[in-house]
C-alpha cells in the first residue's frame, strides 16, 4: 500500500529558526535528517571557511535554545549539515524535502529551481511557509513535481506545538498527502489539520486575527497590557503567556511581519481595516524594543520584577494587574452563563472579554467557507497551534448556537463589532441552526459544502484508542469509556472493547496523586488481571490534555492527604501509608502478569517510583520523570532508592567486578545525584539516560497513540510467556561509599552550594542507596532497603525544616528553599 | 430608665426574607404546618410579654437583688414571681417542648427568638426559665421512663423549675476533679453529698419545686471526666404520682448567695447537698456526656443573652444620641434652631451606634440560622440531612457563644459610652447592661474554652472536615451571587476571607502537629477570624435581600444595606488583624519563665 511507503530520510532546506528546529525534531523521533543552508562565503578578512559553517552553527545553536528543541542536546550531532553548493546530490537520498527558508517568494523560487533537478522521482517536496500562497510557490513546477508538492506548516516551537497544517495544491496527489499525514501524525507526533491555500492558512489566520482583536478591544476598553494578559491567559484556557507576553516571546518584529502578511494578502477581507500594525507595536519596533530578544517589549524584566509598558508615556511601570474578582468568578461559570454574564456585566474587563469572543465568533463564521474544510479544522488549529483548551466553535456551540449567534448579530447591527459584515446565512438557517451544532457525531460543518464532513479515516488513526475529541462530535469520554471493571473514588479499572484482554487502570485523583484508594485499586487490578487478563496498563486519561507538559502521569503521593495522618498519629502515623505504597509497588513489580506504565507528562516522586517498578514502560517523547522528594524535605520511599541500589548491584555484576566499594561508586553517583538534586528528565530520551526508562521501553511521538502502544506491549509480553523477575539477594555498596559521597556533600554544603537541610536529606538518601551501615558487598534483600527508606522517610517528615517545605508547597504551590 | 421595643421587623426579616424558615419547616414533618402568620403572631405576643411584663422589672431587679432568708429560702426581686406566673399561665415554657409532655412542639427557632426578647428585657429574670428549659432537655434526652413521667410535664408547664449543678469550689472548667459523692442506696436511689457553687436559680420562690441536675461521683468511679455521673435531685421529693403536697424536703439547701458584678436579679447560689436523695440519669460514669448533649443548646442560650443585651443597649443609646444636644457638627450646625446639635451628627458617635447595631443584626442572623439548623437536625426525615446540620451546629456553636458574647461586651460598652458621664450613672441603666453582659463571656465554658473547643476539637480533630462543609456553603453562595456586580462589594471580601481561613487553618494544623501550645496560642484570635467569616457570609446574604428590595418604599432595606456596608468597611478588617495574631505563634507567650511573672 502506498500510504505505508516509508519516509526513511528527510532533508530540510534552510537552517533558520524553523528549519533547524524541524531538523531537530526529526532527530528526536529517530528520523535521519540533512540540514541544508547556503555554502558559507569567505570570511570578512577573505579567508575561506568550511562550506557547512551556516548549517553547523545552526545545529550548534539548537543546544542552547529554550525551550529545548532537542530531546537530548548531544543528539544535535545526528543532524547532518549540508550546503547547496556541494551537497545537492544528497537530496536524492531523501524521501521528504522540507523547504524552510525565509519568507521571500523570489528566494524560494530561486532555490526551487536549484534543487528541483535533484529531488528523487518519488520524493515529497513540501514548503514550511507560514503565509505565502502554495499555488504561487509552485508556479513554474513541472506537473509531476506539483503532484508531490504541498505546504507543511509547523508551528513554533515545532517540537512542542502539536499542530501541523497540511496545505495541498489542487494538483497534489491525494496519496502523497495521506502518506505525509501518516508520517507527520505517527512518526513526528503531530496533529494534522488540512488547510486551504489562503493567506496565513487556518491557525495563523484566526490566531493573528484574535491577537489583533485583543489589541483593538483592549484599547477600546482602556485595559493595560498586563491586565489583558491576566485576562487572556490560562483563565480563558489559553497559553499562560497570554497575548502580549507571547508577542514578546515571538518577537514584535515577527508579529509585525505576520500582520503585514494579513494586510497585504487580505485586502478584500471585511475585517481588513483591522489588519494594520497597531500603533503601539509600530512604536515599540521603532524604539528597537522587539520583545524578549531585546529585553524589552510590552514587558520588561528588571531583576525579578516584571514591568509593563505604559503606552502613553512609553515608560515601564510596575505591573499592578489584577482580574476583577467578579470577572474571575464569572469565568468559572459554565460557558453559556459565562457569555451571558460577561455580556451584561457593566465592567470593562467583562465587556472586553465578551468582545474578543464575539470578534472571533464573527470572524470564523464569516470565513469558515473560504479557509477550512470544516469547523473541525479551525478548532483543532486553535487548540494545537495556539494552545487553547477549547476551539472557538466548541465554545460557541456549547454556549447555545442560536443564542450566541443572536448576540453577535445584535452587536454587529449596533456597530460594536470589528466589521459590519453580516454573519453568513448558514448560521441562522439550515442544519446548523436546526441542530444547534457545527460538530456532530456525523462530522463537522463545512460552510463550503453546506454539510457535515466526517473525520479522516486514514489507517494511522486506528492507532488512537481515543482520537482528539471535539465538543458535540460524540467521541467517547475516556473517563467513562469502555467497560468499567471496578472503580473507587480515585481510580477506575476498565477494558477497551478493542483490547478486551488488557485491563487498563486510570487514576482520577488530583494530579493523579497516590491515595490509599489509588494504591488499593492498583493491587485489586493486579489481583484481577492475574486471574483473567493478559496484563495491566496504567494509563491516565489526562495524558490526552494538550499542551506542554500535558496532563500528568502522576505528581506522586498526595501530601495534603498524608499530612493529617501525621497530625493525628505523629510521624509514625504516616508509616502505614508508606508501607501500603511500598507493598503496592512490590506487587506491581512481582505481579504474575506484566504491568505496563503508559507515561506522558510529569511522573514525579511516587509517580517515578511506579514507573521504575513496572514490567515495561511506554512513554511519550514529552515525559518528565524524576525523584523530586528532596524538594519537599523528604526522600523517595516507594522503592525509588531501592531500585537505584539494585541497579548499581546489577551494574557491578554485569561488569564481572568484585562487589567492592570502589566498583560501586560509579554506578551509584548518577542515581544518587538524580535523587539528591531532584533531577527531572526533559524528555523520554533523557529519562533513558537517567536510567528511569530502559532500552527495551517504547518511546512514542504521538500522545494519542500511547494507550494502544501500551496495550500492544502487554499483549506481546503475555504472548511471550511473561514471568516476573526472580527475587534474589544482592550486594550493596555499604558505609564506605556513603562516607565518600558525604565527604563531597559536606564540601558542597560548606561552600554554600546546598543548604544544611539538603545536605541532611542527601545523607539519608546515600545511606539508603548504599544499603545502610554495612560492609561493601553485603548481600541484602529488597525488603531491607524498603525498611531503610521507610525509616528515613519518617525521620524526615518529623523534621521542622521538612515541614516548612511541605507547608510551602501546600500553601503557595512551591516548596521553601531552606 | 431604659426602654425596649422588640425588633420584630428585623426578626421577621431574618426569618422570612434571609433564611426562608417556613420553607425549611415544610421539610420537617413536625413543623410542616407552621406558616409565616403563625411565626409572626408568636413573635408579636412574645414581644408584648417581654416589653410589658418583664422589662419593667429589670432595673429594680438589679438594685434589689435576691434575698436569702435565715431558713435558707430565697426570694427574688419584686415582681419576678408575678411575671413568672404570667409566663406560665400564657404557656411560654411549653413553646418548644415535646407535645408528649404537654409541650407545644414549636421550633427551637421560635424559642430562640422568644429568649432574645426576654433577655433584652431582663437577663436575670430570663435565666430562671432558661435553665429550667435546659434541665427539661437533658431529662428528655437521658431520663429513665420514671424520671420522665415524674418531671417532664411539670417542667414543661413551668410549675417546677430546674437547674444544673456542675461547678464546685475547686473545679470550674476542669470537671474531672469534682468531688461531690453519690452513694448508692438500698432502694436504688443515691445519696448526694457535696457543695456546688455558682448555681444559677439554685433557690428561689418562682415555682413550687426546683429540680437540680447534679454531677457527682459514684464510689467506684474512675478518676477524671470518665468517672462522673449525672443525678436528678429535686428540692421536694415527689411521691410516685408526682405529688409534692407532702412537702417532703430533700436534704439540700442554699448555703449563701454569691455577691456578683451583674445579673443581680438571678439567685446565684452555693448549694449544699447533704445526703440528698437523687436518682441516676443515664448510665453510670457517663454523666458528662449526657450533660454535654445539651451543651450546644445551652451555649446558644448564652449567645441569645448577649444578642438581647446588644440590641437593648443599641436601642437606648441610639435614642439618646438623637436627643442629646451637645456641640456642633464638624461641618457646621445641623440644628441651628437648637442650642447644640444632637450628638448623632458626630462620626464617632455613629461608629459606636453602628458597631452595636451591626453586632446585633449579625448576631441575630447567626443565632437564628443555628437555631434553624438545630430544628433540621432534630426533625428532618433524611438522616444525611440531619447529620450535615448536626456537624454545622457542632462547628459553629463555640462561635455563637464566644463571638456573640465578646461582641456584646464591646457593644454594651459602646452603648454606655454614647451616654458619656450619664452612662456611668446607674439611673440610666446602661452600666447594668455592661455588668450583666460580662458573665456571658465566662459561664457555660469561658470564651477561651470555646476557642480551644473550636480550633482543637471542631476544626483540627477531623482535619477540617466540618470546616470544609461550612466552607462549601459559603463557596456555593459566592459562586451563585458573586457574578452580580452589585454584590461584588460584599462577595469580594467574603471570598478573600474564606480563602485566607482555609490557608490559615492548614498552617495552624501543621504547626500544631509539633507543638500543641500553638493551638492554645492561636485559638482565641482564630475564633474571631471564624466569627467574621460567618458574619461576612450572613451580612452578604442580608445585603442580597436588601438589594433585591432597593426600590421598595420601606426604608428598612436602606438601613439594612447601610449597616452591612458599615460592617464590611469598619468591622470585617478586624479579621486581618486577628489573622496576624494567629500567626504570631506561641513563643512570645511561653518564653517568659513562670517564676518571672
Amino acid at each position: 500500500m502506498q500510504v505505508n511507503r516509508p519516509i526513511r530520510k528527510v532533508a530540510v532546506l534552510g537552517a533558520g529558526v524553523m528549519g533547524a528546529q524541524i531538523a531537530a525534531h526529526c532527530v528526536n523521533v529517530g528520523v535521519p535528517v540533512i540540514l541544508f543552508d547556503l555554502a558559507a562565503p569567505l570570511t570578512k578578512d577573505g579567508k575561506p571557511q568550511h562550506h557547512n559553517t551556516i548549517a553547523l552553527k545552526a545545529i550548534d545553536n539548537l543546544k542552547k535554545l529554550s525551550p529545548a528543541p532537542l530531546a537530548i542536546a548531544a543528539s544535535a550531532d545526528l543532524i547532518q549539515p549540508a550546503n547547496y553548493d556541494d551537497d545537492l546530490a544528497r537530496l536524492a537520498e531523501c524521501d521528504l524535502v522540507i523547504e524552510a527558508i525565509a519568507e521571500r517568494l523570489d528566494w524560494k523560487h530561486a532555490l526551487y529551481e536549484k534543487v528541483a533537478p535533484h529531488i528523487a522521482a518519488h520524493t515529497i517536496f513540501a514548503t514550511n511557509t507560514s503565509g505565502l500562497s502554495i499555488a504561487e510557490l509552485s508556479a513554474g513546477f513541472s506537473g509531476d513535481l506539483k503532484k508531490r508538492f504541498c505546504g507543511v506548516h509547523f508551528f513554533n516551537p515545532p517540537r512542542y506545538m502539536h499542530l501541523l497544517e497540511l496545505i495541498p495544491l489542487p494538483a497534489t496527489d491525494p496519496l502523497i498527502l495521506d502518506q505525509l499525514e501518516t508520517f507527520m501524525t505517527s512518526t513526528m507526533g503531530k496533529g494534522v489539520v488540512r488547510a486551504k491555500d489562503t493567506p496565513n492558512f487556518v491557525g495563523n489566520r484566526v490566531g493573528v486575527f484574535a491577537i489583533l482583536a485583543v489589541f483593538a478591544e483592549a484599547e477600546k476598553y482602556k485595559l493595560g497590557f498586563d491586565v489583558v494578559d491576566a485576562l487572556t491567559g490560562s483563565k480563558l484556557g489559553r497559553a499562560k503567556s497570554a497575548t502580549f507576553r507571547t508577542s514578546d516571546v515571538v518577537g514584535l518584529d515577527t508579529l509585525a511581519n505576520v500582520i503585514r502578511t494579513m494586510e497585504n494578502g487580505l485586502k478584500q477581507d471585511p475585517f481588513a481595516a483591522l489588519f494594520k500594525v497597531p500603533e503601539v507595536l509600530a512604536s515599540l519596533i521603532s524604539l528597537g524594543r522587539l520583545g524578549q530578544k531585546t529585553k524589552a517589549g510590552f514587558f520588561k524584566k528588571e531583576g525579578k520584577a516584571v514591568l509593563v509598558l505604559n503606552p502613553a508615556t512609553k515608560e515601564y511601570e510596575p505591573s499592578t494587574a489584577t482580574i476583577a474578582p467578579i470577572v474571575e468568578r464569572i469565568l468559572k461559570k459554565p460557558v453559556a452563563e459565562r457569555f451571558a454574564l460577561l455580556r451584561e456585566t457593566d465592567d470593562p474587563q467583562a465587556q472586553f472579554l465578551w468582545a474578543i469572543f464575539r470578534d472571533i465568533f464573527h470572524y470564523i463564521a464569516v470565513h469558515l467557507e473560504s479557509i477550512a474544510d470544516s469547523a473541525r479544522e479551525i478548532d483543532f488549529a486553535m487548540r494545537w497551534g495556539y494552545g487553547w483548551t477549547r476551539g472557538p466553535f466548541e465554545d460557541w456551540q456549547d454556549a447555545g448556537w442560536s443564542q450566541v449567534a443572536q448576540w453577535v448579530k445584535e452587536d454587529i447591527d449596533e456597530g460594536k463589532a470589528l466589521s459590519t459584515a453580516p454573519l453568513p446565512a448558514w448560521v441562522f438557517a439550515g442544519p446548523v441552526a436546526e441542530r444547534q451544532a457545527v460538530h456532530t457525531p456525523e462530522g463537522s460543518w463545512s460552510a463550503a459544502q453546506q454539510t457535515y464532513l466526517p473525520r479522516s479515516n486514514l489507517p494511522v488513526y486506528q492507532k488512537q484508542v481515543f482520537k482528539a475529541a471535539l465538543l458535540g462530535d460524540g467521541s467517547p469520554d475516556p473517563r467513562k469509556a469502555g467497560q468499567t471493571i471496578f472503580e473507587n473514588t480515585d481510580l477506575r479499572a476498565w477494558v477497551d472493547a478493542g483490547q478486551p484482554e488488557v485491563l487498563v487502570v486510570s487514576f482520577r485523583s488530583k494530579m493523579n496523586t497516590f491515595s490509599a484508594d489509588v494504591l488499593n485499586g492498583i493491587q485489586q487490578a493486579i489481583d484481577l488481571a492475574e486471574q483473567q487478563y493478559a496484563g495491566v496498563v496504567i494509563w491516565q486519561t489526562s495524558s490526552l490534555q494538550s499542551g506542554v507538559p500535558g496532563g500528568p502521569f502522576s505528581a506522586g503521593a498526595n501530601l495534603e492527604a498524608a499530612m493529617p495522618l501525621v497530625m493525628k498519629g505523629g510521624p509514625q502515623g504516616i508509616e502505614p501509608f508508606v508501607q501500603l505504597f511500598q507493598d503496592t509497588m512490590m506487587r506491581v513489580k512481582y505481579a504474575q502478569v506484566p504491568v505496563v506504565c503508559a507515561v506522558s507528562g510529569i511522573a514525579l516522586g511516587g509517580g517515578c517510583e511506579l514507573v521504575l517498578q513496572a514490567a515495561r514502560r511506554v512513554a511519550t517523547l514529552e515525559s518528565y520523570i524524576g525523584l523530586v522528594e528532596i524538594g519537599v524535605g523528604l526522600l523517595p520511599a516507594g522503592g525509588g532508592l531501592k531500585e537505584a541500589a539494585l541497579r548499581a548491584a546489577r551494574g557491578v555484576e554485569k561488569l564481572g567486578q568484585a562487589p567492592a566499594a570502589a566498583n560501586f561508586l560509579n554506578f551509584i553517583t548518577a542515581s544518587f545525584e538524580n535523587a539528591a538534586m531532584a533531577k527531572v528528565s526533559a524528555s523520554a530520551h533523557e529519562a533513558l539516560k537517567m536510567d528511569y526508562l530502559r532500552s527495551d521501553d517504547i518511546i512514542v511521538a504521538n500522545v494519542y497513540e500511547l494507550l494502544a502502544q501500551a496495550q500492544a506491549q502487554v499483549k506481546a509480553m503475555h504472548y511471550a510467556g511473561y514471568r516476573p523477575p526472580v527475587k534474589a539477594p544482592f550486594a550493596v555498596a555499604g558505609r564506605s561509599v556513603a562516607a565518600t559521597v558525604m565527604g563531597q556533600l559536606v564540601n558542597m554544603r560548606d561552600g554554600g552550594f546546598i543548604s544544611k537541610h539538603d545536605c541532611f536529606i542527601a545523607k539519608k538518601i546515600i545511606d539508603v542507596i548504599t544499603g545502610g551501615d554495612v560492609e561493601a558487598g553485603t548481600l541484602v534483600s529488597e525488603e531491607w532497603l524498603l525498611k531503610l527508606e521507610r525509616k528515613a522517610f519518617i525521620e524526615l517528615i518529623a523534621h521542622p525544616k521538612s515541614i516548612e517545605r511541605v507547608m510551602g508547597l501546600l500553601q503557595d504551590g512551591k516548596p521553601v528553599r531552606n | 430608665m431604659p426602654s425596649y421595643t422588640a425588633p420584630v421587623r428585623d426578626m421577621q426579616f431574618v426569618m422570612h426574607e434571609v433564611l426562608g424558615v417556613t420553607d425549611v419547616f415544610k421539610t420537617l414533618p413536625l413543623h410542616k404546618d407552621i406558616d409565616p402568620d403563625t411565626v409572626n403572631q408568636i413573635l408579636e405576643q412574645a414581644a408584648k410579654f417581654a416589653q410589658e411584663v418583664v422589662q419593667p422589672l429589670n432595673q429594680n431587679g438589679d438594685r434589689q437583688g435576691c434575698t436569702r432568708h435565715p431558713d435558707s429560702a430565697v426570694t427574688t426581686p419584686d415582681g419576678f414571681k408575678q411575671a413568672y406566673d404570667q409566663y406560665v399561665e400564657a404557656g411560654w415554657p411549653a413553646l418548644a417542648c415535646n407535645p408528649d409532655h404537654g409541650g407545644q412542639g414549636l421550633p427551637v427557632l421560635l424559642n430562640t427568638a422568644l429568649y432574645e426578647m426576654l433577655n433584652s428585657a431582663n437577663q436575670a429574670w430570663t435565666m430562671y426559665p432558661g435553665l429550667s428549659h435546659g434541665a427539661y432537655e437533658c431529662l428528655q434526652a437521658h431520663g429513665t421512663p420514671e424520671q420522665k413521667a415524674l418531671y417532664l410535664q411539670k417542667l414543661v408547664s413551668g410549675e417546677w423549675l430546674g437547674t444544673m449543678c456542675l461547678t464546685e469550689p475547686q473545679c470550674g472548667t476542669d470537671l474531672g476533679i469534682l468531688k461531690t459523692k453519690a452513694e448508692p442506696q438500698a432502694d436504688g436511689s443515691y445519696a448526694i453529698t457535696g457543695t456546688k457553687i455558682f448555681i444559677s436559680s439554685g433557690e428561689h420562690d418562682l415555682g413550687k419545686n426546683i429540680i437540680h441536675l447534679v454531677l457527682a461521683r459514684l464510689p467506684d468511679a474512675p478518676a477524671g471526666t470518665k468517672g462522673i455521673s449525672l443525678f436528678v435531685v429535686p428540692k421536694y421529693l415527689p411521691n410516685a404520682a408526682g405529688d409534692i403536697s407532702g412537702q417532703n424536703k430533700n436534704t439540700l439547701n442554699c448555703g449563701s448567695l454569691e455577691h456578683k458584678m451583674g445579673i443581680h436579679g438571678n439567685a446565684t447560689c452555693v448549694m449544699n447537698f447533704d445526703g440528698a436523695r437523687g436518682t441516676l440519669v443515664g448510665e453510670p460514669h457517663k454523666g458528662l456526656r449526657a450533660m454535654f448533649i445539651m451543651m450546644n443548646a445551652a451555649r446558644l442560650g448564652v449567645g441569645m443573652q448577649s444578642v438581647g443585651l446588644t440590641e437593648v443597649a443599641y436601642q437606648n443609646s441610639a435614642a439618646y444620641a438623637k436627643e442629646r444636644l451637645q456641640m456642633r457638627s464638624l461641618k457646621g450646625a445641623q440644628a441651628p434652631d437648637k442650642v447644640a446639635d444632637p450628638i448623632i451628627v458626630h462620626p464617632d458617635v455613629r461608629r459606636m451606634l453602628l458597631t452595636q447595631r451591626a453586632y446585633a443584626e449579625g448576631a441575630r442572623a447567626f443565632a437564628y440560622w443555628i437555631a434553624l439548623m438545630i430544628d433540621v437536625e432534630q426533625n428532618h426525615p433524611d438522616k444525611a440531612e440531619r447529620e450535615a446540620n448536626a456537624d454545622l451546629v457542632t462547628l459553629l456553636t463555640p462561635i455563637v457563644k464566644a463571638f456573640i458574647t465578646d461582641n456584646a461586651f464591646e457593644a454594651t460598652n459602646e452603648g454606655l459610652q454614647v451616654f458619656g458621664g450619664h452612662g456611668y450613672i446607674a439611673d440610666w441603666g446602661m452600666e447594668q447592661f455592661v455588668r450583666d453582659s460580662r458573665i456571658n463571656m465566662i459561664y457555660e465554658g469561658t470564651n477561651t474554652i470555646q476557642s480551644l473547643d473550636l480550633l482543637g476539637r471542631k476544626v483540627l480533630s477531623d482535619m477540617g472536615a466540618k470546616l470544609k462543609k461550612f466552607g462549601k456553603i459559603v463557596e456555593a453562595f459566592i459562586e451563585a451571587e458573586g457574578v452580580r456586580k452589585e454584590m461584588a462589594e460584599f462577595i469580594d471580601p467574603l471570598a478573600e476571607l474564606a480563602k485566607q481561613v482555609e490557608k490559615l487553618t492548614k498552617e495552624i494544623g501543621l504547626k500544631a502537629m509539633f507543638n500543641h501550645n500553638e493551638v492554645g496560642a492561636a485559638a482565641v484570635p482564630y475564633l474571631r477570624v471564624m466569627g467574621h467569616l460567618v458574619y461576612a457570609y450572613l451580612f452578604a446574604r442580608m445585603a442580597k435581600v436588601a438589594l433585591a428590595n432597593k426600590k421598595s418604599s420601606d426604608t428598612f432595606y436602606q438601613a439594612k444595606l447601610a449597616t452591612v456596608r458599615f460592617y464590611f468597611a469598619r468591622m470585617l478588617p478586624e479579621a486581618a488583624y486577628q489573622m496576624q495574631l494567629v500567626r504570631a505563634g506561641e513563643a512570645s507567650l511561653m518564653s517568659l519563665d513562670a517564676a518571672l511573672f
